[in-house]
């Protein structure tokens, strides 16, 4: 199959780079977890609380976010409700399919919203040195995480456009493998 | 009334209408209020918004309390907490009519003091409860009855997403929200146990399976042979809650006494969870990653739901929307209490298709401008309004508890419908206890 072969390979790369994402997202968790004990381990101990961490969880929930959105797109675990969904698949399965593939174009083109008018606030972020934090005891530049964040909307726009193209292909009747098409 | 308004309505509407279609809660609200606000301000701004709202909403040290407690409940569902508290609770209740459902009852309330979610007290009670209750004589109706309807105290009971949720919509204090809960928490479970007597004895028919069922816990442990001393038997009954103790101790002390934050409870929480995990050996190197990963997907989904619900409540108060049917209500000589009653029964109605979590997110930033016109307390207007939306995971068609008991338990000789009939008799003690809560509003406020 000519269009199978040339759809897996970019399909392949994006879902190797949600899973990379998805791997640093997770470590974060982990990370974010250690940094809030030892602060409460800091303050009850040694009396004083860490520099930095209430600074550092802020941020960090956006970008652990952004760096999961890809991922638990392509799980299915955003949540809807699907049961006229599922059954409009069961029943009348290209209806099904047309709709799954609206919904997901719907979803790809807010993505693609979010991520060109957060492209200027990372700039700007950038160029004007924008940070959190008090001056003179702690500072942490907010471009990082902004680009994280433009980052992951646009991995989960690609992902609701290779959902939409997906469920418009079974939706016309090629039915792809289903694995390899998401 | 105004264009904007008849727009922002349309949104509502709209919204209620796409969700049920199917489409994703987070990108129905999304798209309808960049609509919304396209309308009224132009695209440009509303672009900017939107990107600027998703961004700045969720860069708050508030949000992660929402990691930490996802990771603290799955931690907790993966051992075998769940299990030791049955096991105890029913010891405790063995001599008691019906004790069985009641041991379900309480070890899930106190379950849930542990976890966020009704779905992780609902799968972990099938797997545990229903297999013993019906080997004692149980009706598997009344079995898988007792699970369905004890889980909603997971969200109820603090920790909760639902709470949490609400905090973060409302702009008020989430600890307080968590302490405010806890005693209609408890009351919810009393009220759940009571309901299981009156059925044992009214009503024992749908109850136990036959004439000699008394529903009494397992007589197993009382057979050790030698009779040990009262202190031995207390301590055999008391040891294996005190992982479960020290975990709600850190949690609701620590936020109740003022120790910690929530962030800071959920994150010494989830520690101690995975301690215990692995001093119990019951948990991996494995294990712990996928539930972290696990935890990733659920932060993922329910944040991205609270970015969307922040441009929706932008998108209403642009529309004006709320002040023109706060002149409605004001003109029509509606009430507090008519208020009242109209916005608890919306809750219910919506909550028999959509999940709790879409029902918050759609009507709550709409009527918390009542709320405040009629100067009420919000912390209690939080405590029914999720108590009303909780009403909804027992109800059909789409009662999630009861799917998630369903799919749990994956028998062919249990339809939804023996689980919807089941849990019908909970359904009416939350709908009792929320009309006690919504008419006694210093219950939610005994403890702050």
């Amino acid at each position: 199959m000519a269009l199978a072969d040339f759809w897996r390979r970019p399909v392949g790369w994006l879902h190797f780079i949600t899973m990379a994402l998805n791997l640093v997202a997770t470590a974060w968790i982990v990370v974010l977890l250690i940094m809030i004990n030892l602060d409460v381990f800091s303050l009850n101990v040694v009396g004083r609380p860490i520099v930095g961490v209430k600074e550092a969880v802020g941020v960090s929930i956006a970008g652990i976010v952004f760096l999961q959105l890809a991922e638990t797109l392509r799980s299915g675990r955003h949540i809807r409700s699907d049961m006229f969904l599922n059954r409009m698949k069961m029943t009348r399965p290209r209806i099904g399919q047309a709709l799954e593939a609206v919904y997901h174009l719907t979803g790809g083109v807010l993505m693609a919203f979010i991520v060109w008018f957060a492209i200027p606030i990372a700039t700007t972020a950038y160029q004007s040195s924008y940070y959190v934090g008090t001056p003179g005891v702690f500072t942490l530049p907010t471009w990082p995480v902004l680009s994280v964040v433009v980052l992951g909307a646009a991995m989960t726009m690609l992902q609701f456009l290779v959902l939409a193209a997906s469920s418009a292909c079974r939706a016309f009747g090629y039915w792809p493998d289903t694995e390899d098409a998401r | 009334m105004g264009m904007e308004a008849w727009i922002g309505l349309g949104c509502i509407v709209g919204c209620l209408v796409l969700v049920q279609a199917g489409m994703h809660i987070a990108v129905a609200l999304m798209l309808l209020s960049l609509f919304g606000v396209t309308m009224v301000i132009g695209i440009e701004p509303a672009g900017r918004m939107l990107a600027s709202s998703s961004i700045s909403s969720i860069s708050s040290y508030l949000f992660g309390v929402i990691p930490l407690f996802v990771l603290m409940g799955l931690v907790v569902s993966v051992t075998s907490l769940g299990h030791d508290l049955f096991d105890a609770a029913g010891r405790i209740l063995k001599r008691v009519r019906g004790g069985l459902g009641m041991a379900t009852v309480i070890a899930n309330a106190v379950f849930a003091a542990c976890t966020g979610t009704s779905i992780a007290s609902a799968s972990v009670f099938t797997r545990i409860a229903v297999p013993e209750m019906e080997r004692q004589g149980h009706t598997t109706r009344f079995s898988v009855g007792v699970v369905a309807g004890s889980s909603i105290l997971g969200m109820l009971i603090p920790p909760s997403l639902l709470f949490i949720v609400f905090g973060v919509i409302a702009n008020i204090s989430i600890g307080a929200l968590f302490i405010a809960a806890i005693v209609p928490g408890a009351l919810m479970a009393v009220a759940f146990c009571a309901t299981i007597s009156l059925l044992a004895a009214f009503r024992p028919d749908f109850v136990f399976s036959h004439v000699g069922g008394h529903g009494g816990a397992p007589v197993i442990d009382d057979s050790d042979g030698d009779h040990p001393s009262a202190v031995v038997r207390l301590w055999q009954v008391v040891k294996p809650l005190v992982p479960v103790g020290i975990l709600v101790f850190v949690v609701l002390g620590g936020i109740y006494g003022g120790f910690f934050t929530p962030t800071e409870a959920g994150g010494v929480g989830a520690l101690a969870a995975i301690v215990i995990g692995l001093v119990r050996r019951e948990l991996t190197l494995k294990k712990i990653w996928n539930v972290v990963l696990e935890t990733g997907r659920v932060t993922a989904s329910i944040v991205f739901l609270l970015m969307a619900a922040q441009i929706y409540s932008q998108m209403l108060t642009l529309s004006g929307l709320p002040m023109v049917l706060n002149d409605w209500m004001e003109a029509s000589g509606l009430g507090l209490v008519g208020f009242l009653v109209l916005y608890l029964a919306l809750l219910i109605l919506l909550g028999t298709f959509l999940d709790s979590m879409s029902i918050l997110l759609i009507v709550v930033p709409f009527a918390l401008h009542f709320a405040t016109g009629f100067n009420m307390d919000l912390i209690w207007f939080g405590v029914i309004s999720i108590i009303a939306v909780e009403i909804g995971l027992l109800t059909p068609p789409l009662g999630l508890s009861c799917f998630v008991v369903k799919a749990t338990l994956n028998r062919d000789d249990v339809t939804i419908r023996d689980i919807f009939v089941g849990s019908f008799p909970f359904f009416i003690a939350m709908v009792v206890v929320l009309a006690l809560v919504a008419a006694v509003p210093s219950v939610s406020r005994l403890l702050l």
